[in-house]
């Protein structure tokens, strides 16, 4: 078929329903890449908003200290460097660094979690 | 007359196209999940984690979850003082809906365990008290005097009425965040939640669905040896999954490891080569109580227990072997 001939057989009409199809199949591709996608560490105390750090990027360690806690954050993920509970079940519980994880000091009622990347899973049976 | 053939060629093509891309957007909506707020809050002395499915009452149904949870905690905690458990362990005598509950719902569990699953096993953890201040290995003669006032057939049930002999102590540590996934269920049934998932220190009720194909939930299953790491992952219609470990909370002298999980036969931390078992089942309050008796008793006597309450099971031995009973859609990591 001649470029003439093609020209003739497709109408403006199959531009614009292909530009459209194009369109709609290049939303919905991106729309699955839109919203938090990077790893964040966030920190609770009492139920509050504390703290919130991004992973990506961090070149040095950052330090939370709230409730008793001192909280470690790098850019590999977090955890309970030292605790004023009597028992200090949050410090042996040592670095967290997967999306969904979460710790806590009971006892000092301070809460850390990372979100942003999707998990594979809805809830963690322990 | 090619005209007309080509533009009906044109219009063929499009058709199709336009329907193609309907159904991937159809199938995708259809597969799509709904719109999800999650929040973790301390409860019951754990780490409660919430997943709510609703479209505009999630943050409500999150702040009730946690008091419906409190609320159980004030009755059960035998360390909370005045809760029903607390006064049942003092005056040998309480009234309390919630608590007689309980009891009657896991008496089976005991008596099919041959009492290797024992509730009122209060005054031995009390002794080892392990994972907390003064944990510590009791002396045989400890333990021995300890056991005299361990019998669950000891307890009796009158409509909400429950009593105890002198010295014998409940101790409903064991089956507390399952019953917690129970009344969470029960709420979130009468609301407008499509669906949730809610782990109460790790027991997990799955509830309802997350998109409106009704795909199963996802489950994962902590390794035994290795926090950061996944034994696999189980996957639920709906439903109730606990897991025991010896890894919870542990203490070690002189290279042995003891276990907070105690045989109530003997009185010390259960001797298995179970280092972990996972149940699956209908009841928040069974698939506790059920993990623990599983962890104790061993995994041939545990399949005609799991058997009474169809119940399924995934056993962890100490050389990482995983054996399942029942069928289990579990994919290992």
């Amino acid at each position: 078929m001649k470029n003439s001939e093609i020209k003739k057989a497709v109408t403006k009409g199959d531009i614009v329903l292909i530009f459209s199809i194009v369109l709609i199949c290049a939303f919905w591709f991106l729309s699955g890449f839109i919203g938090e996608k990077q790893l964040t560490v966030r920190v609770f105390h009492n139920g509050e908003a504390v703290s919130e750090v991004l992973l990506e990027g961090l070149d040095e360690e950052k330090t939370v200290t709230v409730g008793g806690c001192e909280i470690h954050i790098t850019n590999e993920g977090a955890y309970f460097h030292s605790s004023s509970c009597p028992d200090s079940l949050c410090v042996k519980r040592g670095l967290m660094k997967r999306a969904g994880d979460v710790m806590a000091c009971v006892p000092n009622r301070v809460t850390v979690e990372i979100s942003g990347a999707d998990t594979e899973y809805d809830g963690i049976a322990y | 007359m090619k005209d007309k053939s080509k533009f009906k060629k044109a219009f063929t093509a499009s058709v199709i196209l336009l329907v193609v891309i309907s159904a991937v957007l159809f199938v995708s909506d259809y597969k799509e999940r709904f719109e999800m707020t999650e929040k973790n809050i301390i409860a019951m002395g754990t780490v409660v984690s919430e997943k709510i499915y609703s479209k505009e009452n999630a943050g409500k149904h999150i702040d009730a979850i946690g008091k419906i949870i409190n609320g159980l905690e004030d009755k059960i905690s035998w360390r909370k003082e005045g809760s029903a458990v607390a006064t049942l362990n003092s005056e040998g005598k309480t009234s309390d809906a919630a608590v007689a509950h309980a009891l009657e719902a896991i008496k089976e569990v005991s008596s099919k365990s041959e009492g290797a699953f024992d509730v009122t096993i209060g005054e031995i953890t009390r002794l080892w008290s392990i994972g907390e201040e003064g944990e510590r290995i009791p002396t045989e003669e400890e333990i021995k005097d300890a056991l005299n006032k361990v019998d669950y057939t000891s307890v009796k049930v009158d409509g909400t009425i429950i009593t105890l002999p002198e010295g014998v102590q409940i101790d409903l540590g064991a089956i507390g965040k399952g019953y917690a996934c129970d009344l969470v269920k029960e709420y979130l049934e009468i609301t407008d939640a499509e669906g949730a998932v809610v782990s109460v220190g790790g027991s997990i009720l799955a509830h309802g669905r997350y998109n409106k194909a009704g795909d199963k939930w996802k489950i994962a299953v902590r390794h035994p040896r290795n926090e950061n790491e996944f034994l696999g992952i189980v996957s639920i219609d709906e439903g109730f999954v606990s897991t025991s470990g010896d890894y919870e909370r542990y203490f070690e002298k002189d290279g042995k490891r003891y276990h907070h999980i105690i045989d109530a036969n003997t009185g010390y931390p259960a001797q298995t080569p179970l280092i972990s078992v996972t149940v699956i089942c209908d009841s928040g309050i069974l698939s506790d109580a059920l993990s623990t008796a599983c962890f104790i008793i061993g995994e041939e006597k545990s399949k005609e227990l799991l058997g009474a309450f169809d119940a399924k099971a995934i056993f962890v031995y100490e050389d990482m072997t995983v054996s399942a009973w029942g069928e289990i859609d579990f994919e290992k990591q």
